[in-house]
């Protein structure tokens, strides 16, 4: 529990803040050093599962799949780190269980490094 | 620097793995299947099937009550929050708002039929669209520490699968669940979840005490914030 507090408390430390401070929320991005998809809520712990399918952006086509499984926490990411160097597109997925139904929070599809913005990237 | 992210990977590569299927399945809408036909873990079903048991044995699923108390320490924060922060006009800022005219939503929100009062305060949650897909109010409701979560799925290209034991209809005929955990030490979170044809609302109110009339009066009022919207 003193872990979440510290947690919030670094996070509301800054005065712009990307992250689900209040929420849960959930992104892509693809080509920031990582490609990755991340869903997080500061304030709650979930049973969270993220899915991650790396594609090649010419050809569209899946080079990798990552999928972190279902885990209770607060973040849950799936993360290819230091692959992202350029070419990438991210395909997204975001699941949670509220204890009586599975949630498809979103899907999107990314190519380049801003946490949200372009977050529907258009082929 | 390539020794950073070689340590990095080693660290998280283990605790991934590889599938090719989402479900539900993106966009699909709110469909609803039996526990069985859902692809989730054996222990979660399990818990599921205890947790209906106790509820019906005694009104409530006895648990730690972290969520409960995450609650109420985000919402007693959130007064100092709103005068510690300066307002940004970064549209993607998840920080809490005084007023939910300082979000961009994708989807038409009026506010909660509530004393305005009683508003602790307001955030984005879902996802950034051009726009966000979804709202959080958080309030104070008579002994109660609340929030609403709205989430539009649509706009999200999100879906859910809703398991039909234990769904009921009792927010305006709309499939509902509806649950009340904790323990007498942590206080009890009483929370009420309702779909549309591709959204999720979602009402949680923290409170030490455990009552089913507490239980349904949080019935009541998700009836209410239903009918505004």
């Amino acid at each position: 529990m003193k872990k979440i507090y510290i947690v919030i408390a670094a996070l509301a430390a800054s005065q712009i803040s990307y992250a689900g401070l209040k929420g849960l929320t959930v992104h892509s991005r693809a080509n920031c050093i990582n490609n990755e998809s991340i869903t997080w809520d500061a304030t709650h712990q979930w049973r969270l599962q993220t899915t991650s399918d790396h594609r090649d952006a010419r050809t569209n086509m899946t080079v990798h799949y990552l999928d972190t499984g279902w885990q209770t926490t607060w973040r849950s990411a799936a993360v290819h780190w230091g692959e992202g160097r350029g070419g990438w597109a991210v395909y997204g997925s975001h699941n949670f269980w509220n204890g009586r139904q599975v949630v498809s929070l979103g899907t999107e599809y990314v190519t380049d490094c801003s946490i949200y913005d372009g977050w529907w990237d258009k082929k | 620097m390539k020794n950073t992210i070689k340590i990095a990977a080693l660290i998280f590569l283990p605790s991934i793995t590889f599938a090719t299927q989402i479900v539900p399945v993106p966009k699909s809408g709110v469909q609803i299947v039996a526990l069985d036909q859902m692809d989730i873990p054996q222990e979660y079903k399990d818990e599921l099937k205890k947790r209906v048991a106790e509820e019906k044995a005694k009104g409530f699923y006895e648990t730690a009550n972290t969520n409960g108390m995450m609650l109420l320490q985000t919402t007693k924060q959130a007064e100092f929050e709103k005068k510690s922060l300066k307002l940004t006009n970064d549209p993607l800022d998840t920080q809490l708002k005084t007023d939910y005219s300082q979000i961009k939503l994708v989807f038409p929100f009026k506010g909660l039929p509530i004393d305005q009062a009683n508003v602790v305060g307001y955030a984005p949650i879902g996802a950034w669209n051009n726009g966000w897909t979804g709202i959080k109010v958080f309030f104070k409701d008579e002994k109660s520490t609340c929030s609403y979560s709205y989430f539009d799925l649509g706009a999200s290209h999100g879906a859910a699968q809703l398991n039909k034991e234990g769904l009921t209809y009792v927010v305006n005929k709309k499939p509902t669940s509806l649950d009340v955990e904790g323990n007498y030490n942590e206080g009890f979170l009483y929370t009420i979840n309702w779909f549309g044809k591709a959204s999720m609302s979602s009402l949680e109110c923290a409170n030490m005490e455990y009552k089913p009339e507490i239980t349904k009066h949080v019935l009541e009022l998700a009836n209410k914030i239903d009918k505004a919207s």
